[in-house]
């Protein structure tokens, strides 16, 4: 066998990296290693893939500070009370037991790229041949005048799953009757397009069964939205008159909160709130920008490999990178890391390379058994990932293909989670 | 150029069919489909339209292809068909010499009387004419063959297939397809045979079968890459993949 120039670069990087820098692990020894920042849709199923196809070539480590995962999809059916939170839970435990994936519960507070090396909170540092980074979305600061981190216990984002979610479901459970709940949504690009009118689906849900005379507000800075015409149609079906949404030609735009004494200002007009869920405009898990990897609020990459267009040992995958077409979702996140785990494991194994091909679909519940999607195919150009085809559902539909399409939902749900965490 | 004007009718027709074929099979267009879509590139609105067509036009024309014999051709699928065309009909000598191809442009030309046809009724109203031919793409949209309909070629068949490209393919595959989603959606594909495979994805390749996302899917891949998968899953046998 001829050792290819790509073997020979990955097992040259692995020697040298052995020299370097003090390891978690004991026991050095000479294979090359990739590191994953973050255990998410991207983190989780990059760090699986390149442990299972490599077959032990590889060795794999996962950083992600949380024991317990979240999803954040599927997390407003939690709060729609279609899903239970243990339903939407995962544990690292199967990547580390049946993919041999060392899974360090710490935070990654920097990268020193010249070094190649990870900075844990925990103290001590993980050296890496390839780095994989998929920490998701922080929120841009001042975002939302009168809101910061320090407020998300009395106005939660809930746009990461878990404690917060938890919360704005008890905060909506305890509005007084014809109470009011306001969101406040994000500018694009954010996290899940469709997510915040999901979420307002899911509230109406619950509100119209428990709390039928309260009022849903969104104050909304974008003019568009994704599946407006499909969640229109459904809000009007199914919650005629719960829900006003305020676009930014009526100021919707120009917001800001009191959390203090619950109070929202749009364009002027004060509005006393029982739930004020604030989800600010977004940035890339604060990682990157600590790793010098962002331009903007996003880290810029080649959609070919997912590799940062500043470091090219350096992968950044999902929510946290700005690759072109595809939008911020747990689906895109999970397609993209697998074209990262082969082009990491191509590098550091001289496995085989194939064009990069990229999928997204997006299910959003509206109602009970009322299911609606938008999906679409992407390939790699020079430039960025470029959409080549894609579908949405139609106004209008019946009700048996709203229902297939949400149990089509459930069978995605329990499929992701699985090529995620094994 | 050396040809004949109708060699070269007869060469554009073959070219535009198969082309249109090809758009129909490669592309998930949504005019195609999808009565936003239509009603977005028509300009007009279908409900309007629909008396506007009883009034005017469905006294010659039908909107299918079976529903017996009227003075005028159907108008199944008459969008992307070259004009004077159904080997049924008889046309009138004007209209078989043109090389027009129906699609909204050319239609509006005919309604409007900007293409000037022997005793066919013309619509002067600008808005009019768009509401009615909304109405008439979005009736006589492609209906998609029965499954059992679908021949996949005998080349296709043949293709052997590179299970480590398929391997790298699965990915967009599993994400639905594994064992923890059997029973709640998607179906197990592990260990179907390359030729059941490739079958099925040519039929939702054809919209033979129901699901965009499952046609989406079919028309992005190549034949190389279906057989890759076909290769890749037939290997995998029933362990992964349901």
């Amino acid at each position: 066998m001829t050792l290819n120039r790509r073997a020979f670069i990955g097992t040259s990087a692995a020697v040298s990296a052995t020299l370097a820098a003090p390891m978690v692990k004991a026991g050095g020894h000479a294979k090359p290693r990739a590191v994953v920042i973050g255990g998410g849709a991207g983190g989780a199923t990059a760090a699986r893939y390149i442990a299972k196809d490599s077959k032990g070539e590889v060795d794999v480590t996962l950083i992600e500070p949380t024991r317990t995962y979240y999803t954040c999809f599927f997390s407003n059916l939690y709060i729609g009370g279609f899903r239970s939170l243990d339903s939407i839970a995962h544990s690292y435990g199967k990547l580390a037991s049946e993919y041999g994936i060392n899974v360090v519960h710490d935070w990654a507070t920097g990268v020193d790229r010249d070094a190649k090396t990870v900075a844990l909170a925990g103290g001590g540092s993980v050296p890496y041949d390839r780095l994989v980074i998929s920490p998701g979305i922080d929120f841009v600061d001042g975002a939302v005048p009168g809101w910061d981190l320090s407020a998300q216990g009395k106005m939660p984002h809930a746009y990461k799953a878990g404690t917060q979610t938890e919360l704005l479901k008890r905060q909506i459970e305890s509005m007084p009757q014809g109470g009011t709940y306001v969101m406040v949504a994000p500018p694009n690009p954010y996290r899940c397009p469709p997510g915040p009118y999901e979420r307002v689906s899911m509230v109406a849900h619950y509100l119209k069964n428990n709390n039928p005379t309260a009022k849903i507000i969104i104050a909304d800075p974008k003019p568009k939205f994704s599946k407006q015409g499909l969640f229109e149609e459904g809000w009007q079906k199914h919650y005629g008159g719960m829900i006003e949404r305020i676009g930014p030609d009526f100021g919707g735009g120009n917001v800001s909160v009191n959390p203090a004494d619950m109070t929202v200002d749009i364009d002027g007009e004060v509005i006393n709130a029982d739930v004020v869920n604030v989800i600010p405009a977004m940035k890339a898990g604060m990682i990157c920008e600590a790793a010098a990897l962002t331009e903007g609020n996003w880290a810029p990459v080649s959609g070919h490999t997912m590799q940062s267009r500043l470091d090219e040992n350096i992968h950044v995958l999902g929510d946290a990178c700005a690759q072109g077409d595809m939008p911020k979702s747990g689906f895109s996140a999970n397609s993209q890391a697998k074209v990262a785990a082969m082009a990491v494991r191509g590098a550091l194994t001289g496995s085989r390379v194939f064009p990069a091909k990229f999928s997204n679909t997006c299910w959003s519940l509206v109602e009970t058994d009322d299911g609606i999607k938008v999906g679409a195919s992407y390939e790699a150009t020079d430039e960025k990932i470029a959409k080549t085809d894609g579908f949405v559902s139609q106004t209008g539909e019946d009700a048996a293909l709203r229902k297939a399409t949400y149990e089509e939902s459930l069978g995605w749900y329990a499929g992701i989670t699985s090529d995620m965490f094994g | 150029m050396g040809v004949s004007r109708r060699l070269s009718r007869a060469a554009i027709l073959a070219a535009i069919v198969l082309g249109a074929q090809a758009a129909q099979a490669q592309t998930f267009d949504p005019t195609l489909t999808d009565p936003q879509a239509i009603a977005q590139e028509c300009g007009g609105d279908a409900a309007l339209g629909a008396p506007l067509f009883e009034a005017n036009c469905a006294a010659c024309h039908s909107l299918t292809a079976d529903a017996g014999v009227h003075s005028g051709p159907h108008l199944a699928e008459v969008y992307g068909r070259p004009a004077a065309s159904l080997e049924a009909f008889r046309y009138s000598p004007e209209l078989s010499q043109t090389m027009l191809v129906w699609e909204g442009e050319s239609l509006h030309r005919l309604l409007s009387g900007d293409i000037a046809l022997q005793g066919h009724p013309v619509l002067p109203d600008d808005q009019m004419r768009r509401d009615l031919l909304t109405y008439l793409r979005l009736e006589t949209r492609p209906v998609p063959p029965a499954p059992e309909d679908v021949v996949v070629p005998e080349a296709v068949l043949a293709l052997e297939g590179d299970t480590a490209w398929g391997e790298y393919l699965s990915g967009d595959c599993v994400s639905c397809h594994n064992a923890a989603s059997v029973g709640s959606g998607a179906v197990p594909i592990g260990g179907w045979t390359p030729a059941k495979f490739v079958t099925v994805m040519h039929q939702y390749r054809a919209r033979a079968l129901p699901n965009e996302a499952m046609q989406l899917q079919a028309m992005r891949l190549s034949d190389e890459e279906i057989a890759a998968l076909a290769a890749y899953f037939a290997e995998l046998g029933s362990e992964v993949g349901g």
